[in-house]
């Protein structure tokens, strides 16, 4: 062979490879480009200028929209970083006003948390660096008064937690470097602990590597072996005098168990949860009382992390399989594929209301009052009987300050029109160091025979309301004017009035420095004492209770917000609808309800034929024909002017969405900008991001749970603002947020993302977040709507639970995002019963669309083209309005087929979506670019060009080199011949 | 009589085709175990690489002399379809979730495709170079 020829041989290889690789990824990445470009700030749209161009935008906010707006935004946000840690740290202990400590103080820090762990977030724009703790320690302290020797060399590359392992150093580790601080840098210890979960992982609850003395599996969220070495060689050192204290930072938004601050002599402990970019600033500024520390803990820290009864069904150790799975699969092979088998598992809320404070509180009260068997042995950590004080460390709404307050109700006054309690309450400074407090409102609601006899639960304590004063001076006082809405106070009853109700009986409105102090305050109020068990004395003189005399089935059976009828939409989602003899958790009798362990259970014939999802048959819809409707009318109408249209104007809506072809109204409910676009309608796509706008490089703000932590409504506000501004910036029109489901468990591994176990905390948070966002023209996609409070499954797994707890509880949770103006939401990828969220017509339509008026679009969770995801026309018809992820438009191909197959209804299911995705479109911030008069273009981004042409140059090369080599080895075998023949 | 001197090029498809088999036997391994992932056509062309590698190092006609380049383009488009399928597992990996329902986790894919990269470039060094043949 010639040599030439093997030059052009050896180049067709390398054409072949280059050939063949650019196919693959133009295949994977042509059909994920919407998410590519998404992600990468890559615009797919043109937005050209015509003469009547105008500078004015539909959407304005303070900033802007350009890369300066950005600059100031981010500034801006990492203000808003540190204020919100500052009022979201929370002050457990401070024994002898340990704290604060002097600025001078020469310090050594511990604990690996303190350099590999969420308390800080590495996010961040170029030119604004992230503050880690050590940073904020050494900024605050002075790095020469900071001793970080374990930091640099035992702590660094280390490694952080994860949701199944813990990671802390040893202690001879850590002694190896104890010269360091035996003569110096021992004012103080700073041990810092963290717990980390996050998407897709779920915390364990019992640790698979370690135990106790007694043998028993240690709990996860226990102290670790090597945190406790660590904690117990601390305390021998401050008792050898050589650390004046030794203060315990915890970083967690799953609540360990904290019951050591109390074992050991820890002189102080604050919960800073994750802190964000900038947040460790805050850290050092409560450490030193620059600023009083004024959280409130938004969470139940239990003694014992499993002792709450929503832990017996919970997570990777709690998801039960059906007992006959195997059944399951083979009735279900498509849901099975490739998708995991995720569709074999379930769990039950057999808890009901009683989560969180609600049980422990509850329960309490119950053992006080001597009522339901609330002291008896079943649930007991210790197999005693059932005692508060044992298993409560930190209660819902907890938090110290370094100075005192005191609150007294003024007045309370009901106004009919507005079913409105206006509480004043008059907040004083009793202390001598300025700070801010929180105003907690709790209700008690009547439980009495009609409660009991139809199973509705009561708890004994609800939060109602809340507020937080300004930083008040020492001596000073603030009066605050709190609202308390009387649908607060109503109890979803599914088995008698099946509808909401106010209980007969005596109602309490207490306000107590938590939820516990405000239950005391109540059972003062009925004339208990410690005589009967009270862990101490309450205030009546703060509550005020009224009797409502007849039971009131009328005034909550219409929604608050449409006046649509409010009745059972869930029965299917409880486990006894199927038939199973299954007890929900009772106040009426805690000993014979309590959830001991789990239960194992053999799916029916209904749940295995209802897991199939594929239940959609035209025969059982309204008869709609495809010629009842008109498309690609011209009927005058572009979007713009569908700015101001109000969305129950049903007339000019049919005329605009008259005016699509039919693919053009499926291409809506893509996830990619360019297949939404239609130009000649100034229909300019949909461009959405993850919380965080992680993808545009932002920095972090403080997790969600912060944000709640704050209990301030003005901070939450600002949050959800320039979350969208930044967005905005960065040509993002939608958010996928966070917030909606609840901590139900310690151990859900996205805890970091939702607010708290409190549904009434979450409503208001998620109001002024949701109506602050929209207003900048971004929508806020609340999720994953709902019951989607753990990790472990989610991609199919049945959750149970009771329609009162539903409403109540799951529900409440995300109620506030949408009566705050939430354009969007985001289901969960799990099962309300056996039904897929996404496809849950009782969740979607009848309570979301119908009951609470949304008029925004729903989207699935993460698209992924497995298993139950692809039942395409059951997720239309059940009110799921587009995908998200899905940019090569899988969802919009399905419903285009079976409209070109003549079925009316799909086609009307399929307007109704496409006129909510149009008006989320007109209510966004992407309708400036043709509100000020521009045309808008779909353009091919530079890669996706790129990647065409290594296409085209792979192919050509490999045709041309391989022609080359053939051509230059018939050449070289013709030369021989002549030769021969020579 | 003609004596053949196998150099480089018929070295390099030797080790082409070694290397492919073993490609191929870890895929039917990985496939074996995760059924979800296993793909015929993979299967297919893994072995059609080896047996054009093999032919051509051993074999010395007109026609073995192109048997490399169809290796290379055999095994390029094994790879294409396998890093296609094992899509899923990139995705959990860099989501670090369970919601693309993947299995077997990241490794045994890096390692299926680097040993076919190795394989490829094996065969791409055979194709750039001769084997020589020298006339007693």
């Amino acid at each position: 062979m010639k040599k030439n020829t093997a030059v052009f041989r050896g180049l067709a290889a390398i054409m072949a490879f280059v050939m063949l690789v650019s196919m693959t990824a133009a295949t994977i990445t042509f059909q994920y480009d919407g998410i590519i470009n998404t992600y990468a700030g890559i615009d797919v749209t043109r937005t050209e200028a015509s003469d009547d161009t105008v500078s004015t935008a539909y959407y304005e906010n303070e900033y802007g929209s350009d890369a300066d707006a950005l600059v100031d935004a981010y500034a801006a946000a990492a203000d808003l970083n540190i204020e919100s840690e500052e009022e979201a740290i929370v002050l457990l202990k401070n024994e002898d006003d340990a704290l604060p400590i002097s600025s001078d103080s020469r310090l050594t820090i511990f604990g690996n948390a303190s350099v590999n762990s969420s308390i800080y977030s590495t996010q961040s724009p170029d030119y604004m660096t992230y503050t880690s703790f050590v940073d904020a320690m050494e900024d605050t302290f002075g790095a020469d008064n900071v001793n970080t020797e374990l930091c640099t060399n035992v702590y660094e590359g280390l490694g952080s937690n994860s949701n199944t392992e813990l990671v802390e150093a040893d202690i001879d580790s850590v002694k190896a470097y104890e010269s360091t601080w035996q003569n110096d840098y021992n004012d103080v210890a700073i041990v810092v602990l963290a717990r980390e979960g996050g998407e897709g992982n779920d915390l364990l609850k019992y640790s698979t590597t370690e135990t106790y003395e007694d043998g028993s599996a240690r709990h996860f969220l226990d102290l670790s072996e090597n945190e406790e070495a660590l904690i117990e060689y601390l305390m021998e050192q401050k008792e050898a005098g050589i650390f004046g204290k030794v203060v315990v930072i915890i970083s967690t938004e799953y609540q360990m168990e904290l019951g050591f601050l109390e074992e050991y002599d820890i002189d102080a402990a604050i919960q800073v949860g994750e802190c964000g970019s900038y947040g460790c600033t805050a850290i050092g500024e409560v450490l030193t009382g620059e600023v009083n520390p004024s959280g409130h803990l938004t969470d139940t820290y239990a003694a014992n992390s499993v002792s709450a009864p929503a832990t017996t069904y919970s997570n990777q150790e709690d998801t039960i399989r059906w007992t006959n799975y195997e059944e399951i699969n083979e009735a279900n092979p498509d849901d099975n594929e490739a998708n995991g088998d995720h569709i074999d598992w379930y769990i039950i809320y057999a808890e009901g209301i009683y989560v969180g404070y609600r049980y422990y509180e509850t329960r309490y009260e119950d053992t006080v009052m001597g009522t339901g068997n609330a002291d008896s042995t079943e649930g007991s950590s210790d197999g005693e009987a059932w005692n508060y004080e044992e298993e409560m460390m930190y209660t819902f709404g907890y938090g110290l300050s370094y100075t005192t307050f005191e609150q007294t109700i003024d007045s309370v006054t009901y106004d009919e029109e507005s079913d409105t309690y206006t509480m004043e309450v008059t907040v004083t400074n009793t202390g001598d160091v300025a700070g801010k407090d929180v105003v907690e409102v709790y209700a008690q609601t009547p439980y009495g025979d009609y409660e009991k006899e139809n199973l509705v639960e009561k708890s004994s304590v609800q939060l109602v309301a809340y507020d937080k004063t300004d930083s008040i001076e020492p001596g000073a006082s603030q009066t605050l004017t709190i609202s308390v809405s009387g649908y607060f106070l109503a109890s979803y009853d599914s088995n008698g009035a099946q509808t909401y109700i106010l209980s007969a009986g005596d109602y309490y409105l207490s306000i107590g420095d938590d939820a516990h102090d405000a239950l005391n305050n109540i059972l003062a109020a009925k004339g208990y004492t410690t005589a009967d068990g009270m862990t101490e004395e309450g205030d009546a003189s703060k509550t005020y209770t009224w009797t409502q005399e007849e039971l009131d089935t009328e005034t909550y059976s219409t929604s608050i917000y449409t006046d649509a009828e409010v009745t059972n939409a869930f029965d299917e989602a409880d486990i006894t609808y199927y038939g199973y003899d299954f007890t929900y958790l009772s106040r009426s009798d805690w000993e014979g309800t309590y959830p001991v362990e789990t239960v194992e259970l053999e799916a029916t014939e209904e749940i295995i034929e209802g897991l199939a999802d594929d239940w959609y048959d035209p025969a059982d819809y309204e008869a709609v024909s495809v010629d009842d409707f008109t498309q690609e009318a011209d009927n005058g109408l572009t979007l713009l002017d569908m700015l101001d249209v109000d969305f129950d104007d049903d007339e000019t809506w049919n005329l605009f969405l008259d005016e699509f072809s039919v693919t053009e109204l499926a291409n809506l409910m893509t996830d990619s900008v360019s297949a939404q676009v239609v130009a000649d309608l100034d229909v300019v796509g949909n461009a959405r991001i993850d919380d965080n706008s992680s993808g545009g490089g932002s920095a972090r703000f403080v997790s969600e749970a912060n944000t709640a932590r704050t209990w301030n409504l003005d901070l939450a506000t600002q949050h959800g603002y320039l979350e969208g501004v930044i967005a905005g910036c960065l040509g993002y029109d939608e958010v996928w947020y966070g917030g909606g489901d609840l901590h139900r468990t310690p151990f859900g591994g996205r805890a970091d993302q939702y607010w708290s176990e409190d549904s009434t905390l979450s409503y208001y948070m998620g109001y002024v977040e949701a109506e602050a966002m929209q207003s900048t023209g971004v929508s806020y996609c609340v999720k994953h709507f709902t019951l989607n409070d753990q990790e472990t499954e989610r991609e199919g797994v049945s959750t149970f639970a009771q329609e009162q707890a539903i409403r109540e509880i799951y529900l409440r949770n995300f109620e506030g995002s949408f009566a705050g103006g939430a354009l969007s939401t985001m289901c969960g990828l799990n099962r309300i019963g056996i039904t897929c969220c996404a496809k849950n017509s009782s969740l979607l339509t009848t309570v979301l669309k119908t009951e609470w008026g949304f008029k925004g679009h729903v989207t699935n969770d993460g698209y992924v083209g497995l298993g139950y995801q692809v039942d395409f026309l059951e997720n239309i018809v059940a009110g799921m309005d587009y995908a998200c992820m899905d940019t090569s438009g899988d969802f919009a191909a399905a419903v285009v087929e079976a409209v070109e197959d003549g079925d009316g209804y799909i086609l009307q299911c399929l307007r109704d979506a496409a006129k909510r995705n149009l008006y989320v479109m007109a209510h966004s911030v992407s309708i400036n670019e043709v509100y000020s008069g521009g045309s808008v273009y779909v353009i091919v981004p530079g890669w996706q060009l790129a990647l065409m042409v290594a296409n085209v140059i792979g192919i050509a090369g490999f045709v041309v080199f391989t022609v080359l080599a053939v051509v230059s080895s018939r050449r070289k075998k013709r030369t021989v011949k002549s030769k021969e023949e020579v | 009589m003609k004596t053949k001197k196998l150099g480089l090029s018929a070295a390099a498809g030797w080790a082409c085709a070694a290397v492919t088999l073993v490609d191929l036997i870890a895929f039917c391994i990985y496939g074996a175990v995760y059924n979800t992932y296993f793909d015929l056509a993979v299967v297919i062309f893994l072995a059609l690489g080896a047996v054009c590698a093999g032919f051509y190092a051993k074999i010395d006609t007109e026609l073995s002399q192109w048997a490399n380049l169809a290796a290379v383009f055999c095994d390029s488009f094994a790879l294409g379809v396998f890093f296609l399928n094992s899509f899923p597992v990139w995705a959990d990996w860099n989501g670090g979730f369970t919601m693309y329902g993947s299995q077997g986790g990241i490794q045994p894919v890096i390692l299926i495709l680097v040993i076919c990269l190795v394989a490829i470039l094996a065969g791409i060094v055979s194709c750039f170079s001769r084997k020589e043949v020298a006339a007693a």
